[in-house]
């Protein structure tokens, strides 16, 4: 075998090492991320696989429990769209947490109620921007500070 | 006061612009007065910015509440440390922060090459300054930080609580540094292949910039670790966040360049790769703010919706394809000399360990930006989380700890095999045999056992490197032992001062193996005097008591720690409630050795006296700051000036000219 054409071998073989690994992890990580209108009308598209809903925890719907460490709330969406979707976790209480504030709930996807989250996430409280407590639309992750588990 | 900012901006921005045109212009007309005109410009700049730096701190430290930037970020029971923190809290606030930086790093340039690189020179000048009028720009159109507010209030909204830390004073200035670095070695890049000087010249002399910047890359990915640890409280340091993905790619590229250079100083080989990653290092620095401030993959930092990200982009977009297109006129002159000889050799060592940093830097973007991506290509977005990141970089890094022991032994060109069976063989037997003993002392886990083999395979390599350079000292120059180590660091301070840095990687890799592998997590909801164990800790909940203050109120936790019925520590987790803005927060308690942290939060509490305290065991975590420190130092130990003899440097000089002319 030439020289350089061994070379060649050796870097394709890191690069589709990369690639491979890359590829398949992807696939075996990946976590839907939708609204609660899009959760709601989804039907089993998501089967099988993780989500992450965003939208906007319902003012009066939160239920705290410190000594079973239970939380239960109703999640709406963002934009407005009606329905809803009741959530339950078990775990600690994001510091973040708040009625009429936008979180994102992670879990495998099932249409049962309440929808089990294994994480709760909320947006960081970032004053970076410019209007006090606006977190962005969509879909901020929060670090999972004292709540969700993050790994 | 507030007019005097706004004016050194406008004016910063006006001179940062003549110096291009005046450099650019000098060099092709080859009229010194215009290329010493536009340097003078740059040195205008900085003190003008410096001006605007200087307006906007004594506006902080007097609460002048007119600005809207210091309302936002600061408040007057702010303590003075952050009010002058808070100058970089905030986004116009480290804009300019971040232009008075690359300003002082684009005089320190021009003073360092008043009397060397006459032909490069006018080129950096203007690159540089592309890159400040950018950033300049920006605050003086589209971000003004001296922007009024149309009323004054009497209280300002104060600083993200999360920020008053003490990590956060200094882990935003040197992540800026050692982005902002990266300028000087790109802009001599970039004058390179506009001048068609391309031996190694424009690598020898932006050398220390990159050791710089790499240098302040790794402390503020480190102090940035550091922070997440102590104030996020969820018991780890890293959570491949987007923003800290974007500060990790450019050292990665960074590191590899810093590696792949050597190569080129030595065989004349990999012109075009080099240049190539220190193209990517720079656009990935560029790219990495794109990402803190645009608000297109949200973050913990969520610096978001500033409005900024088109400009980055665009700006991204004229980068690259500015360098590039210069890179592909000059590909005539970019041939390698030599070609790689066989698989069996340093620069093949040097080849594997580029692509191995390459790619990781690849998988981390790839996972960074998936969302985006996907939402492109197929319409829905797709994130990848943390999982993701661990599964694709942990088996590279793995065998890029391999290559760190393979690297600096094996011999330059080829070896040979008795070479190969000489130097490995002790190493490679220590290593198999610490592998072994890991498994035996009952490590199940595969990327533990092989950390712990190739780790101990590197250092033995590393030993063994000072050992025999220091008895080859001794034999020439007569040195006692002590006195032979001190010269290799002396004498030879890059090769040497790696060496101790790959001991500090080596460190932090063990750290971040070992805390990530067998950490131990609890969560128990106890009474007062009642107990819970993590790991070989008894954790027992004595007392709480409440304290407040104009600034925040908290709720403190009395934690007795006991290990085999001995009582070893007492830790004092809190929960706070800033009072502007309203918002809790969690300050953890931990106990740190070098066997392994007890990490406790004080999760909850409840009026019926039940405290939830959520307790995390990390096992050789402190192995990751530790390491962090010799990075540092070995570092240190390549960077720093010692006295050479400047004739040595002319001569040097004076030869490549010779030989660029000769040819």
């Amino acid at each position: 075998m030439g020289r350089q054409l061994k070379f060649l071998v050796g870097i394709a073989i890191i690069v589709g090492t990369v690639g491979f690994l890359v590829w398949t992890a992807v696939d075996q990580t990946k976590m839907y991320m939708i609204t609660v209108s899009e959760f709601l009308g989804s039907g089993n598209a998501y089967a099988n696989s993780t989500v992450r809903i965003a939208g906007k925890v319902a003012p009066g719907s939160m239920v705290w429990n410190a000594e079973k460490r239970e939380l239960l709330f109703t999640m709406v969406d963002m934009a407005g769209i009606p329905g809803e979707v009741k959530v339950h976790f078990a775990g600690l209480l994001p510091d973040m947490f708040a009625e009429d504030r936008n979180v994102v709930v992670e879990g495998p996807f099932s249409d049962a109620t309440p929808f089990e989250a294994r994480a709760v996430l909320t947006s960081c409280p970032s004053k970076y921007q410019a209007k006090d407590g606006g977190t962005a639309p969509g879909y901020d992750q929060g670090n999972g500070a004292g709540g969700g588990k993050t790994s | 006061m507030i007019q005097l900012g706004n004016l050194a901006i406008d004016l910063a921005l006006a001179t940062c612009l003549y110096a291009i045109i005046a450099s650019i212009y000098g060099a092709r007309t080859n009229r010194r007065t215009f290329i010493a005109s536009g340097s003078h410009a740059a040195y205008a700049t900085w003190g003008l910015v410096l001006v605007a730096v200087a307006v906007m701190v004594h506006a902080l430290l007097t609460s002048d509440f007119r600005l809207r930037y210091v309302t936002e970020y600061s408040s007057t029971t702010l303590p003075l440390k952050y009010k002058i923190t808070s100058l970089w809290g905030g986004m116009e606030g480290s804009l300019l922060f971040w232009v008075m930086l690359l300003t002082t790093f684009i005089s320190l340039t021009q003073f360092q090459n008043r009397e060397r690189n006459r032909a490069l020179m006018p080129y950096v000048t203007a690159t540089s300054c592309t890159v400040a009028a950018f950033f300049l720009s920006l605050l003086a159109f589209i971000t003004p930080p001296f922007a009024l507010l149309p009323y004054v209030p009497a209280e300002g909204t104060d600083l993200n609580p999360l920020l008053q830390n003490y990590w956060m004073q200094i882990h935003p200035p040197s992540l800026y540094l050692g982005y902002v670095s990266w300028t000087i070695p790109f802009s001599f890049a970039i004058a390179a292949l506009a001048t068609g000087r391309l031996d190694d010249l424009w690598i020898r002399t932006s050398r220390r910039w990159c050791l710089t910047a790499w240098f302040f890359l790794s402390l503020g990915n480190l102090f940035g670790a550091r922070w997440a640890y102590e104030v996020l409280g969820w018991g780890g340091y890293w959570a491949w966040d987007p923003v800290e993905n974007a500060a990790f790619m450019p050292w990665l590229t960074g590191t590899a360049y810093l590696h792949s250079v050597m190569i080129q100083e030595r065989k004349d080989m990999l012109k075009v790769w080099n240049l190539t990653l220190i193209i990517v290092t720079f656009s990935l620095t560029i790219f990495g703010t794109f990402l803190t401030r645009s608000g297109v993959i949200s973050s913990v930092h969520s610096f978001t919706q500033s409005g900024l990200g088109p400009y980055f982009m665009w700006f991204l977009a004229f980068i690259v394809a500015g360098s590039v297109s210069l890179l592909i006129w000059r590909l005539d002159m970019l041939k390698p000399r030599h070609k790689l000889d066989s698989l069996l050799s340093r620069e093949s060592a040097f080849l594997f360990n580029n692509l191995l940093l390459v790619g990781i830097a690849f998988s981390t973007l790839w996972g960074t930006i998936f969302p985006v991506l996907s939402e492109w290509v197929r319409g829905v977005k797709i994130t990848v989380g943390p999982p993701f990141f661990n599964r694709v970089n942990a088996p590279l890094g793995v065998a890029l700890l391999l290559l760190m022991g393979i690297g600096p032994l094996i011999a330059w060109r080829r070896a040979t095999l008795r070479h190969l069976t000489e130097t490995f063989l002790a190493p490679v037997l220590f290593g198999i045999v610490a592998g072994a003993a890991a498994f035996a002392f009952g490590m199940r886990s595969l990327s533990a056992v092989l950390v712990v083999s190739f780790s101990t395979f590197v250092l033995h390599t590393v030993a063994s490197e000072f050992h025999s350079g220091a008895r080859a000292r001794m034999a020439m120059v007569g040195e006692t032992y002590r006195q032979a180590l001190a010269g290799l660091l002396r004498k030879n301070q890059r090769r040497y001062g790696g060496y101790v840095v790959h001991v500090g990687v080596v460190c932090m890799f063990l750290g971040v193996t070992m805390s990530s592998v067998y950490r131990v997590e609890e969560l128990h909801t106890v009474k007062k005097g009642e107990e819970f164990s993590v790991g070989d800790y008894t954790l027992r909940y004595v007392d709480s008591r409440s304290e407040e203050d104009a600034h925040v109120a908290r709720m403190i936790a009395t934690v007795d720690v006991f290990e085999n019925g001995q009582k070893i520590t007492t830790l004092e987790p809190e929960k706070r409630f800033y009072k502007r803005p309203e918002q809790p927060a969690t300050e953890v308690a931990f106990r740190s050795t070098m066997k392994d942290d007890l990490y406790v939060v004080l999760g909850s509490f409840d009026k019926n006296g039940s405290f939830t305290f959520q307790a995390y065991v990390n096992p050789l975590v402190w192995w990751l700051w530790f390491g962090g420190a010799v990075l540092v130092l070995g570092t240190g130990i390549a960077v720093f000036p010692v006295r050479r003899s400047v004739a040595r440097e002319r001569a040097r000089e004076a030869a490549a000219v010779a030989r660029s002319q000769a040819l």
